[in-house]
């Protein structure tokens, strides 16, 4: 069991690796996949996709997986998920999703490597804003790209918490389990992540007001 | 940290709440399900048995509405793929269809008001059309689903009903869509909120002096159309959703949910509810019209209406149990 929680290099086997919600304790860290019949599987991960695809591949995004990867990192998810389809509890599906995509996006982010050091700035400076209040003016897009870019700046722990508890609803306990940390350190993170947060939106919205008083 | 709020609830700056909003319109290209089910080895079939249930209960709990505005034909196959969901899968299907006629009463009382004179015309007509209307409690607002994407696979022809958007001709009168209107279900007319019905215009910068106090009594949805509802229902078949994109702002949405926030914050619970039927009047397709079921179940609770709190936060449990909304929710009906 100790082994089931190193890290390891391929983002698929690390994933793997991860116990999500403690399912595996008996079943081991690859999927036995003999309860489900052939036709049941491929009809529970047909629902799997159909229900939360949209959902995993959002929240890949704003643990900071580029758009051009998402995609990918996405349909990885349910490809792990795919082997680990008979240990994936009814109700519990998007948590196990959940956790799953937390260990693809890190992978994900260090695969990335690089990353572009001043996305922020053009991204803000191209912000067209009209009016005296520069949030009425962002459109959906903008706005969205304006969280990745201060999600950025939380650095991969803070925003994996702060993503989890503010964006997707999870709970201390639950984000505890789901990242595989002790509650205080989930707790820790996201009361930095938060400061982190206002901080950041603070200087984002200095900006934003420059942007408009040009 | 669990007994935290969410910054999006708790937070009294606007950037801060459009930037943490923002995220709930993010999705995938159109692509990149069907990519992901041929990387997985499912078939066209499997994938459309299931997109058939989600039609179904995508159209139950408002998402087609939300997308595009329904014509007759798209809603002659939204209905008919509703029950050939419950016919084809078991229980759960049922419910949807179910939901689906609920949904549908609902809408056509969204209709009969849209069509009510204004406020400074209001009177016996936004009243007669308040009274046809079932409490509010009673009926499924349109949240925001976790959207299931659809499959284009052929088999999921019905989804593409939905993508079928005329420009509608005209609006119905407010007299026809008041004069077909048959008597009201009992459970309406007993229940005192269904004056909040008749809020017309943005309440927001003059809350509506005469807001009534919620219904606490339970109430129930017509379980079928009536020939009035049928009417209505055409009617916003025909007139509906047109402006739900173009007169789209976010800012806007967030200052009309703002007031809610407000009213609640101090006390006005049944402000609260005329707002939020003023909202999600204006903004059938609002992107914040989960967070305003959140709200509305906020306020009945507030107003002491348990049950009609509960049938709302049902339909929201129902396909995104384990939402950030959903979880809000559940800590409210917690306390």
């Amino acid at each position: 069991m100790a082994l089931l929680v190193r890290p390891l290099t391929s983002p698929t086997l690390d994933a793997l690796s991860f116990e999500p919600l403690e399912l595996d304790r008996e079943s081991g860290p690859v999927a036995k996949g003999t309860v489900l019949g052939k036709e049941e599987r491929s009809e529970r991960l047909a629902a799997l996709l159909n229900t939360h695809f949209r959902d995993v591949w959002r929240v890949v995004r704003r643990f900071g997986v580029p758009e051009a990867a998402a995609d990918d990192a996405a349909q990885e998810v349910f490809i792990i998920a795919s082997r680990k389809l008979d240990q994936i509890e009814h109700g519990r599906e998007r948590r196990f999703l959940h956790s799953v995509a937390v260990r693809v996006a890190a992978n994900a982010r260090r695969a990335r490597e690089v990353r572009p050091e001043n996305a922020e700035s053009p991204l803000i400076e191209r912000i067209h804003s009209p009016g005296p209040s520069p949030e009425a003016a962002l459109d959906q897009k903008q706005a969205r790209a304006l969280l990745d870019a201060v999600l950025d700046d939380l650095g991969d722990d803070l925003r994996t918490v702060f993503v989890l508890f503010e964006l997707e609803g999870y709970s201390g306990p639950e984000i505890a389990e789901l990242c595989d940390i002790p509650l205080g350190t989930a707790t820790s993170r996201l009361r930095r992540a938060r400061e982190a947060f206002h901080e950041s939106v603070a200087r984002l919205r200095l900006r934003l007001d420059r942007g408009v008083s040009r | 940290m669990s007994e935290l709020t969410p910054l999006l609830l708790s937070t009294t700056d606007d950037l801060e709440r459009s930037l943490l909003r923002s995220a709930d319109s993010d999705e995938p290209g159109e692509n990149a399900l069907p990519r992901a089910a041929a990387a997985l080895g499912i078939g066209a079939a499997a994938m459309s048995v299931v997109a058939g249930v989600a039609v179904a209960e995508q159209a139950a709990l408002g998402g087609a509405a939300a997308a595009k505005p329904l014509t007759l034909l798209s809603l002659a196959k939204w209905l008919g793929v509703g029950v050939t969901a419950g016919v084809v899968a078991s229980g759960g299907a049922h419910a949807a269809v179910v939901t689906v006629e609920r949904y549908a009463a609902f809408e056509q009382r969204e209709v009969a008001l849209a069509a009510a004179p204004a406020p400074k015309k209001r009177g016996k007509a936004s009243a007669r059309a308040a009274e046809t209307a079932p409490a509010p409690e009673a009926l499924p607002a349109p949240p925001d689903l976790p959207e299931i994407e659809l499959s284009p696979e052929p088999a999921a022809a019905p989804a593409a009903g939905f993508a079928v958007a005329p420009a509608p001709a005209a609006l119905p009168t407010p007299e026809a869509a008041v004069g077909t209107a048959l008597p009201p279900p009992p459970e309406a007319v007993a229940g005192p909120s269904v004056g909040s019905f008749s809020i017309e215009a943005p309440p927001v910068a003059s809350p509506p002096a005469e807001a009534p106090p919620v219904a606490s009594a339970p109430a129930k949805a017509p379980p079928v159309m009536s020939k009035a509802e049928e009417a209505a229902f055409a009617a916003m078949a025909l007139g509906r959703g047109h402006d739900g994109q173009s007169a789209w702002s976010l800012a806007e949405e967030l200052k009309r949910l703002d007031a809610v926030r407000e009213a609640l914050r101090s006390g006005r619970a049944a402000d609260a509810i005329a707002y939020l039927d003023a909202y999600r009047k204006q903004f059938p397709t609002g992107a914040l019209r989960t967070e305003a079921v959140v709200l509305r179940v906020e306020a009945l609770l507030k107003a002491g209406n348990r049950a009609g709190a509960e049938r709302q936060a049902e339909v929201l449990f129902r396909t995104a149990p384990e939402g950030r909304h959903a979880a809000r929710i559940r800590e409210l009906l917690a306390r």
